[in-house]
């Protein structure tokens, strides 16, 4: 079972109240892993961004009319 | 909970903890409006973003390992040499969860983050409108869960190494948070340059128009109010401070286990943001900039002592840490071109070891730690380098707290800060490419952060107009 309160009859004796108790490690690495992927996400995800902008940079200047284009679906 | 006393206390605790989190968390909203207001419209969405980001990124990275560096290197390396993986606090801990036989740990784990992302904030401010949101967040990872976490768990806890062998004393954390985060974002700065266009041909600085003052207002004010929360959960809240055998005497104590009240540190925290907001009022010439960044260098400057200062005297240190923090910023930026956007290191970094420096004076003989099973303190053999009192407890000393100080804003914030700075802008992390600075952080979505200036809004109605053919 992946409960860890599954009687509250003897409160005094409950501790971990969350599912899959026992896993802790697991979750840790779990953890560990998203941080990793959110960087390096992020660090390509900034990479795209950058060149899209310096993309844009030497065709136009600031006006509304860069602005991307607008549909009722959005 | 067995006794009644033990359930009150436990539960008062814990939802003392909670709510000091809940108002920590306005010293983001400040932060988040402060930056953006200080921002230039093209770059509004990524100074937002990168300040936002730290929240998340800075909480993983303290229940990963910020927490557990905190609780086990407090003796570490002086009054013991080992390292416990087993304080409760690893990320594998059963306490970081729901657990009904620890109601403190969760929230006590979340004040720190909080502190954690606070000093994470302080680098993003000044770093804004030319630096990559992925070497920011690396930055923030080692300001968040690093920089201050060993400083703290050295001198701002009753077990710390440095407050029982060096009586240091840092309250409410001036040279513990604010000097490492404040001197690493000099540090990053040094690296990063400054914006282009700051420093006229002759080297003198420009002012660039904040986008919106009356954001950065509000922002600051959100920050005070965060502020509260900050003094409030650097204190243990109720706790019987008697040694075995004695009477019991419950009360709130410091961080290092000392008695004070709640009630004498809020005036001595409005008195302080007062000396801040007023000397700088004055000496800036009625700048509101500087006015508002005044309130806060003034209660940075007298947190260090703000749990035994007298409230007249947190005003004359608050206005003298003001004044300095305003005089040595324009010099440093004059002489050094250095380019901080948002006066965070004078703010930080000088009122932060100004404030420590000056309350190892004025605290001079006080005791730094009181030890007690209530509060878990326990002294170690041989405290008390600099001096103890009558009974053997460690007093707080001008050359501990100057010393440690320094160490604290040396040697975890301004050279690791220059440091991580330069292999960051190695790796082509740190600065945006000029380009993309001159054009707007924000690229195609510059228009999109204000629709009703920029056409965006009236080009969508014109759309609806024509296809609701009215």
């Amino acid at each position: 079972m992946s409960t860890g309160l599954s009687s509250l009859s003897k409160l005094s004796e409950v501790t971990s109240a969350y599912p899959f108790a026992g896993m802790e490690y697991i979750y840790s690495v779990i953890l560990l892993a998203f941080i990793i992927l959110f960087f390096m996400w992020q660090t390509l995800m900034e990479q795209r961004h950058m060149k899209k902008i310096m993309g844009e940079t030497s065709v136009e200047s600031e006006s509304p009319s860069s602005a991307p284009a607008l549909s009722p679906a959005e | 909970m067995e006794s009644e006393t033990t359930a009150l206390t436990t539960l008062f605790t814990e939802f003392y903890f909670f709510m000091t989190v809940v108002l920590m968390f306005f010293i983001h909203v400040g932060f988040c409006m402060y930056e953006v207001g200080v921002s230039r419209t093209k770059n509004l969405q990524h100074t937002l973003l990168k300040n936002t980001m730290a929240i998340p990124v800075v909480g993983l990275a303290f229940l990963l390992f910020g927490m557990w560096l905190y609780i086990a290197l407090q003796g570490w390396p002086v009054a013991t040499s080992s390292v416990s993986l087993e304080t409760g606090f690893e990320p594998w801990s059963k306490t970081l969860a729901p657990n009904l036989s620890d109601h403190i740990s969760g929230v006590f784990w979340a004040a720190f983050a909080l502190f954690g992302m606070t000093a994470a904030s302080i680098v993003s401010g000044a770093i804004i409108e030319r630096a990559k949101t992925t070497g920011f967040l690396i930055i923030a990872v080692y300001v968040g869960a690093v920089a201050w976490v060993i400083p703290a768990a050295w001198g701002w806890a009753g077990n710390g190494w440095m407050a029982q062998y060096l009586g240091f004393h840092d309250q409410y954390c001036s040279a513990v948070l604010h000097a490492p985060a404040g001197f690493a974002t000099l540090g990053v700065l040094m690296a990063l340059g400054p914006r282009i266009g700051k420093f006229g041909p002759t080297g003198v600085p420009r002012e660039i128009p904040l986008h919106n003052p009356w954001m950065t207002t509000l922002g600051i004010f959100f920050i005070y109010i965060g502020f509260f929360g900050f003094y409030a959960a650097c204190h243990i809240p109720i706790v019987n401070v008697a040694a075995e055998g004695q009477t019991a005497f419950w009360t709130t104590t410091n961080i290092y286990g000392v008695p004070i009240t709640l009630s004498g540190v809020t005036i001595n925290f409005l008195f302080s943001l007062f000396g801040g907001l007023i000397t700088a009022y004055l000496i800036s010439g009625g700048n509101s900039f500087w006015t508002y960044s005044g309130g806060l260098a003034g209660i940075i400057s007298a947190s260090a002592g703000n749990d035994f200062y007298h409230p007249i005297l947190a005003l004359v240190v608050a206005s003298a840490g003001t004044a300095m923090a305003y005089v040595l910023h324009n010099f440093v930026e004059r002489r050094f071109k250095i380019d901080d956007a948002v006066g965070a290191v004078a703010v930080h970094g000088y009122c932060g070891v100004f404030g420590g420096v000056v309350a190892g004076f004025l605290l001079w003989g006080y005791p730094a730690v009181m030890p007690s099973p209530g509060a878990l303190i326990t002294l170690s053999d041989g405290v008390g380098w600099f001096g103890t009192n009558a009974e053997g407890l460690p007093i707080v000393t001008p050359m501990g707290n100057i010393i440690v100080t320094l160490v604290f804003a040396l040697g975890f914030g301004l050279i690791p800060g220059y440091i991580l700075g330069q292999i960051l802008k190695g790796f082509g992390l740190l600065r945006v490419p000029a380009p993309v600075e001159v054009k707007g952080l924000d690229g195609e979505n510059v228009p999109l952060t204000y629709p009703a200036i920029s056409g965006t809004e009236a080009e969508f109605d014109a759309l609806a107009k024509s296809e609701a053919k009215v």
